[in-house]
């Protein structure tokens, strides 16, 4: 399964990576900082792993190999470590977000939220995708307390 | 000021309130704004989160109290299989044990003690608010850089919340530790860091550590690090019923689809599922701090509202992301790279 990395320095993006079994991608418009950055890790990765001890925890640092089925996750760690700031692409929840924005009856606030909706922090989205479905089921509630 | 709401989500209105803004375009613009705002008196957690189910969660309310307190329930097993179940125990048999209890706590403690007493030279560091700070030093490209004890202390002490520095010292050590072969690793691996729990905490950086970047050590593993050591087994602030709680919440995050996606968490795997379970849900618990104390706008609100409200217990004005900036800034203010050190030793 294809997973995709948005990395980004002090908030201007700098491109995608596309992470498949044994295959690091660039995706489209990718900077030649980021490109770079990927040469370095298709040489190869460690992964931090917290060890639970007896007295405590122990973090350790230990090689990963592009087979392991958390290669995707160490990388985007790795990105991470080196300074830059990693998330997984989140377009799957502004496409939600689109659709529950359409249960506004407010079209002028709909479209301007959708408008807005590409600037927002990931911890907006989430905020405004759990706020959008609580409405949501609060009227599906009131629809069918009214049925009865 | 209004008591802080930790894991009792208020009730209130979140998301668009219709006839707050007659004109259109400002209504948009306070919608936006009042997301953030609206985070921290939000009641997104009633029946979401907070399902105690012992299906998706993987242990239940008896399995969390074993959890948060093995040594009791260690205690009663052992009267348990004594005398069974509703068997109470002379009151001779039960002196013993409780001695038996006390000496096994006592040495854990020597033993904790003195692994928390590998310490640095005096000269080397420097006590801020009664905990004990080394220098810092990592090598780079152009050379060593370094951060003197006394600045550590002030940066940890000025951007984690208060009553969160529940630690003895933190240093770092000019040394290797081997990661002992009973936790099946690969031979030859070294630790960078270690996180001792018993006697007085401990947060002690190996030689590997000098690979990273200052701000990567001070900021995410500290906050990783303080993640587990104010969990629902350590932190003071919480009571019983909210230990029980954060347990149970995070055993549900950690199957929940939106998950944060760590891999420290994910290749956790042990043979018995509620040993995973748990050992998982601290680790998320640990990657969740580090996140929140460090770019809490990369995470999810879910995540966010479950550290923001033990984070309020004690500190309840603390705001994560300016403190994650002003921490940031300390360190680049801090560090003194090769040429500040060999001018300032001139």
């Amino acid at each position: 399964m294809m997973f995709k990395i948005i990395v980004s320095k002090k908030g201007q993006s700098l491109g995608g990576v596309l992470v498949e079994k044994k295959s690091i991608k660039a995706d489209s418009g990718l900077s030649a900082e980021l490109s770079s950055l990927i040469e370095r890790a298709k040489k190869g990765i460690t992964r931090l792993r917290d060890i639970k001890t007896t007295d405590g925890y122990r973090l350790v640092e230990e090689p990963i190999d592009q087979s392991d089925k958390n290669y995707h996750l160490a990388l985007l760690n790795w990105f991470k470590r080196q300074g830059y700031t990693a998330m997984p692409d989140d377009s799957k929840i502004i496409t939600k977000l689109e659709s529950l924005l359409g249960l506004l009856d407010d079209q002028a606030l709909r479209n301007q939220l959708k408008r807005e909706l590409p600037t927002l922090t990931y911890l907006e989205k989430t905020y405004l995708l759990e706020a959008m479905r609580q409405r949501k089921n609060k009227d599906e509630s009131a629809d069918v307390s009214n049925g009865i | 000021m209004s008591s802080p709401e930790g894991f009792r989500i208020q009730p209130e209105q979140i998301g668009p309130e219709e006839n707050q803004v007659a004109d259109e375009t400002d209504k948009a613009k306070t919608e936006k704004r009042t997301l953030i705002e609206n985070l921290r008196k939000s009641n997104l957690f009633r029946g979401t989160v907070f399902v105690l189910s012992l299906d998706a969660v993987g242990f239940g309310l008896k399995e969390a109290n074993e959890l948060i307190f093995p040594e009791r329930s260690d205690r009663d097993r052992q009267i348990r299989e004594q005398f069974g179940e509703r068997g109470i125990p002379p009151v001779k048999v039960e002196i013993s044990l409780i001695k038996g209890i006390e000496r096994a706590i006592r040495t854990t403690k020597e033993i904790g003690n003195k692994i928390n007493n590998q310490d640095v030279s005096s000269e080397e560091t420097a006590l801020v608010d009664g905990i004990k700070y080394s220098q810092f030093k990592v090598d780079n490209y152009s050379g060593t850089s370094t951060l003197d004890g006394e600045k550590i202390g002030q940066i940890l002490h000025d951007t984690f919340p208060k009553g969160w520095l529940e630690v003895r010292q933190v240093i770092q050590q000019d040394i290797t530790d081997d990661v002992p072969e009973q936790y099946g690793l690969k031979e030859g691996l070294k630790s960078l860091a270690s996180c001792s729990q018993i006697g007085e905490s401990s947060i002690i950086f190996y030689q590997g550590s000098r690979q990273y970047r200052l701000s990567f050590l001070i900021s995410d593993v500290m906050a990783h690090e303080l993640g587990h050591a104010n969990d629902w087994h350590s932190d003071e602030q919480l009571d019983y019923s909210e230990r029980q709680k954060l347990l149970l919440a995070i055993g549900n995050r950690i199957k929940s689809e939106d998950r944060y996606l760590s891999d420290y968490v994910e290749s956790i795997n042990n043979e018995d599922k509620k040993t995973e379970n748990h050992l998982k849900a601290s680790e998320y618990w640990a990657e969740i701090c580090s996140q929140y104390f460090t770019a809490p706008e990369w995470m999810n609100i879910k995540d966010y509202l479950l550290v923001d409200g033990v984070v309020r217990k004690a500190d309840p004005d603390y705001q994560p992301a300016e403190m994650a900036q002003k921490r940031w800034d300390m360190i680049e203010q801090a560090i003194l790279y090769k040429d500040d050190v060999q001018n300032n030793s001139q």
